[in-house]
């Protein structure tokens, strides 16, 4: 990938993620209104981890500021631990002379 | 379609668990060959050559590895970013994009499930978005599934004809059929856990995704055209892969 179009790529990624998510439609997903509509969505449970909950950060007032963040920094971790994960898996895959 | 913590029973949960383990391990393996092998196969070719075209040639090998790593972190922000994307579809629901069969076809199936399921499992362990117990079924669901279909789709196009219209009707045809897949897996998932009858689950959860598919599919071949059909791509025909 030429790195104008990879920049160009990641500048989209990043307004996906940071501003048009703020306009993500709030209705139930699929499975959700299956679940709904079949009587177990109760079933569900605390999720065991939540770091950053419903893509917001719970520490910021500006909840246009909580959501926005939160999608820069997952596109941030995906695109990181991606390239990071593969940076190691071709070290080790080359071999070395 | 990221399913939630509670909606499935343990055993269920742990074999969905166990398979997605496999299927991690079989995909990381073949990667890693395909890595290696470019660079091997580069540098025995241009070891009956002059040396100093072995430089070039390892650097090539390398270079497509790179580009490769490239191509897998781009796509893991992509489709995080879509999946934060919620559209509605019909009385009052919605569906968001899933991305196996746009990843399957720019880097491969072995590459997407790589892909797919450090998507799932950021979201998992970071957003509380989709449970940490049935991590398992989610990515069978999101990531191991529909990219095996995707890529199943994708081969028996190009088999069947060399069409230019091949990779659009392809494309489409993945992607929506990748949803449903998805679907259909987890209402198996949910029926077999005891939630809820499969023909109840089943008819509900595919009447929904059929129109979520369509989303899928129109997102699936916007980004393919916008930011990958210049690159080598698993949707070209296997003597110009990666040339």
């Amino acid at each position: 990938m030429h790195n104008r179009k990879l920049l160009m790529l990641l500048a989209v990624c990043l307004g996906i993620a940071g501003f048009l998510s703020l306009y993500a439609s709030s209705f139930p997903d699929g499975l959700e209104y299956v679940a709904e509509e079949k009587g177990f969505l109760e079933r569900a449970t605390e999720p065991l981890l939540s770091i950053i909950p419903d893509y917001s950060f719970a520490g910021i007032a500006n909840e246009t500021l909580a959501a926005s963040l939160a999608g820069v920094v997952g596109v941030g971790l995906a695109f990181g631990s991606m390239f990071l994960f593969g940076k190691i898996l071709v070290n080790r895959s080359t071999p070395t002379e | 379609m990221h399913i939630p913590d509670g909606f499935l029973n343990n055993p269920v949960s742990f074999g969905a668990g166990l398979g997605a383990l496999g299927a991690l391990a079989h995909s990381l393996k073949k990667v890693a060959q395909e890595l290696k092998l470019k660079v091997a196969v580069l540098q025995h070719k241009l070891a009956g050559n002059t040396g100093s075209q072995l430089v070039g040639g390892k650097s090539f090998g390398l270079s497509f590895a790179n580009r490769k790593v490239e191509q897998m972190a781009s796509l893991a922000a992509l489709i995080f970013a879509l999946q934060m994307i919620n559209f509605p579809v019909l009385n009052g629901t919605s569906g968001h994009f899933i991305g196996a069969a746009l990843a399957t076809a720019v880097v491969g199936p072995w590459a997407a499930i790589l892909v797919l399921s450090l998507v799932v499992t950021l979201q998992a362990v970071v957003f509380a978005d989709g449970g940490l117990i049935v991590l398992g079924a989610n990515m069978l669901n999101i990531a191991v599934f529909p990219s095996l279909l995707a890529m199943l789709v994708i081969t028996l196009a190009k088999r069947l004809t060399d069409s230019p219209l091949r990779k659009i009707v392809s494309l489409t045809v993945a992607a929506w059929i990748s949803v449903m897949l998805a679907a259909t897996a987890c209402s198996f998932e949910l029926a077999l856990s005891g939630t809820i009858a499969l023909g109840d689950v089943l008819t509900a959860m595919l009447g929904v995704h059929a129109l979520i598919g369509i989303g899928e599919a129109l997102i699936t071949l916007a980004f393919f055209q916008l930011f990958f059909s210049r690159q080598s791509t698993y949707l070209q025909p296997e003597e110009s892969q990666h040339a």
